[in-house]
């Protein structure tokens, strides 16, 4: 009963965010990056291939971010701005099913999301005569995806507890703070102090969102070893994991309708 | 207004059908508080509510703005946690699993707008899966059913964004209903519908009513409470202030009343008839104007009367089942209040 319920819930908001007003001009716009890249890289004087590659990784991490940021937070504060979660809840519904179900339903859309991506990436390859892409292009690109995943999972633990713009605000500060952390860390002089030092370490190391950008990696001669890259996405998979379970707790134990 | 009815207790007595047998719905002690934002004051929802639905019937949950009948509702679908009480369904605790015996029409259209009535009804057929709607085949056949039962059958495909208010109000109703609940919770069900619409509403939930389910019907519209409840509570304050058998039906006997309204029909008149000896006493008096009206418990007691006052060659304004709870007996309860 409650598998069948999870996957209700989860197929409903996959449908839901397919027909989302943002879903095609999100498209259009990676349509746009990877076409912008193409020609910054055929007007750079430096690499080619790098400049193509580095515009379009970010240019694809900024937009699948954005986009997973403001699905996992518009997901839950439009259910119950609209009164739809006060239908569903009336359902045979419990409330970890449906959160579960609402991040399965957003996952899945990402990752549709990132599969069209990858086949527009692709069109751009072929059309520049590189063939199709490497396996280690794959991974790095997977691991984009990982990110926009992990960035979809803290949104929705945000949106339990806090209203739209709040929750998309708090995530979009943790998102850059992540993408900061171990740049931050790394400045970090001599004379500090060494509690200091290592309270910022741990916090750089426990969120640092850097980690599933593997771009350099991708162009360079030295691919990231096995158990590091099984690392990352095992972490990858925690973080998940852990604010998924934050968010079905902070859900089940306040009113439905609060926020 | 004279008034020589019955005795308006405040606990309705527990009728024959009752005793023994679980309610559809019971709220026993349920209290909820909101806990409100910092500085602002802890604010009592619901206090210590107790009462009971009954399967087969329909009970309207009455009261003023604020009186507690959202956040009532709430705690029965499980949006909000009582603070402390119990919510029992058919004598159990009510929870996630024995939900899809219950069915929730809410005020508003609280439907995915980007679904179409297909999807939604289909889904929650699925989700609620019903005893006798097992196979793809049976659940086609049941969703095609509902739609043409409330005339959405051309509009299968549309989006619910796309529908007009009355539209989507009657999908409301096809999805609460689909399933064939044992208990039906509607909230406001006929606002938003035209004149004609408001009377199939009634209808269906007359529909309902016949085949068993218990219905807590929330309104505001006292007509409807008027035409539809058998019971009424009416909350006040988060609290229970009144509970009352709303139909015509003695509290002993279950039995209907008869009501015969006659104009001009003055005390001297009345009183020469009633020793005549040959008519029936009558169990209810009432005199308003020029219009008096009698009570009787036994349909022939009233055409015995009725017989008696045409002879006499008054003016007869309505013969007929009574007892419906009146419009400004129910307003007296909301008075001050809103």
């Amino acid at each position: 009963m409650m598998l069948k319920a999870l996957w209700l819930v989860t197929t409903e908001t996959f449908l839901l965010l397919r027909r989302d007003r943002i879903f095609l001009p999100v498209l259009l716009c990676t349509l746009v990056i990877a076409a912008f890249a193409n020609i910054a890289s055929d007007w750079s004087i430096a690499d080619f291939t790098k400049v193509l590659f580095d515009i379009g990784f970010f240019g694809f991490q900024l937009t699948g971010a954005l986009v997973a940021m403001l699905w996992g937070t518009k997901l839950i504060a439009d259910a119950r701005r609209d009164g739809t979660l006060e239908v569903q809840l009336a359902q045979p519904v419990g409330r970890v099913t449906w959160i579960l179900g609402r991040f399965l339903g957003l996952a899945l859309c990402l990752l549709l999301l990132g599969g069209l991506v990858l086949a527009i990436w692709q069109v751009f390859m072929l059309l520049n005569d590189f063939g199709r892409m490497s396996s280690a292009q794959l991974v790095g690109f997977a691991f984009v995806v990982l990110g926009w995943l992990v960035l979809g999972a803290l949104a929705t633990a945000a949106a339990t507890l806090l209203k739209q713009s709040l929750a998309f605000f708090c995530t979009l500060a943790l998102w850059l703070a992540g993408m900061a952390s171990t740049l931050v860390a790394s400045t970090l002089g001599a004379s500090t102090p060494e509690i200091t030092r290592k309270l910022v370490t741990g916090l750089a190391r426990m969120w640092d969102l850097q980690q599933f950008n593997l771009v350099d990696h991708t162009l360079a001669a030295g691919w990231v070893a096995l158990p590091e890259l099984a690392y990352r996405a095992a972490y990858g998979g925690l973080l998940v994991l852990a604010l998924i379970t934050f968010a079905c707790i902070i859900f089940a134990c306040r009113d439905a309708t609060e926020a | 207004m004279e008034a020589v009815s019955r005795d308006m207790s405040e606990e309705a007595p527990a009728r024959p059908r009752d005793v023994g047998k679980p309610a559809a719905l019971e709220l026993d002690q349920v209290r909820k508080v909101y806990a409100g934002e910092p500085f602002k004051k802890r604010h009592v929802a619901v206090d210590g509510l107790t009462c009971r639905f009954e399967a087969g019937t329909c009970t309207g949950l009455l009261g003023h703005n604020g009186a507690g009948k959202t956040t009532t509702i709430r705690l029965i679908l499980g949006l909000i946690r009582p603070d402390s009480g119990r919510i029992l369904f058919e004598g159990a605790l009510l929870t996630t699993a024995t939900k899809r015996f219950i069915g929730y029409m809410p005020e508003v259209n609280k439907l995915s707008g980007a679904l179409t009535p297909l999807e939604i009804l289909h889904r929650t057929l699925k989700l609620y899966a019903p005893e006798h709607i097992r196979t793809r085949a049976q659940r086609r056949e049941a969703v095609d059913r509902k739609l043409i039962e409330v005339g959405l059958d051309g509009h299968r495909k549309k989006r619910v964004a796309q529908l007009s208010k009355g539209m989507a109000r009657r999908l409301a109703w096809a999805q609460a209903t689909i399933h064939a609940p044992r208990l039906l919770i509607l909230d406001e069900p006929a606002s938003g519908l035209d004149p004609l619409g408001r009377r199939h509403m009634l209808g269906w939930i007359e529909q309902e009513k016949q085949r068993g389910a218990g219905i807590l019907l929330c309104t505001h519209e006292l007509q409807q409470v008027a035409t539809l409840c058998d019971d009424i509570h009416v909350l006040r304050r988060g609290c229970l202030v009144k509970t009352q058998a709303a139909c015509g039906k003695d509290a002993a006997g279950d039995k209907p009343r008869y009501g015969l309204a006659v104009s001009g029909l003055d005390e001297p008149t009345l009183l020469a008839l009633a020793q005549n000896g040959s008519l029936p006493e009558w169990q209810g008096y009432r005199r308003e104007g020029f219009l008096t009206e009698l009570e009787f418990a036994a349909y022939q007691d009233g055409v015995r009367w009725l017989g008696a006052v045409i002879a006499r060659g008054l003016v007869v304004v309505r013969f007929g089942e009574v007892g419906r709870v009146r419009e400004e007996e129910l307003l007296s309860y909301f008075e001050g209040e809103s």
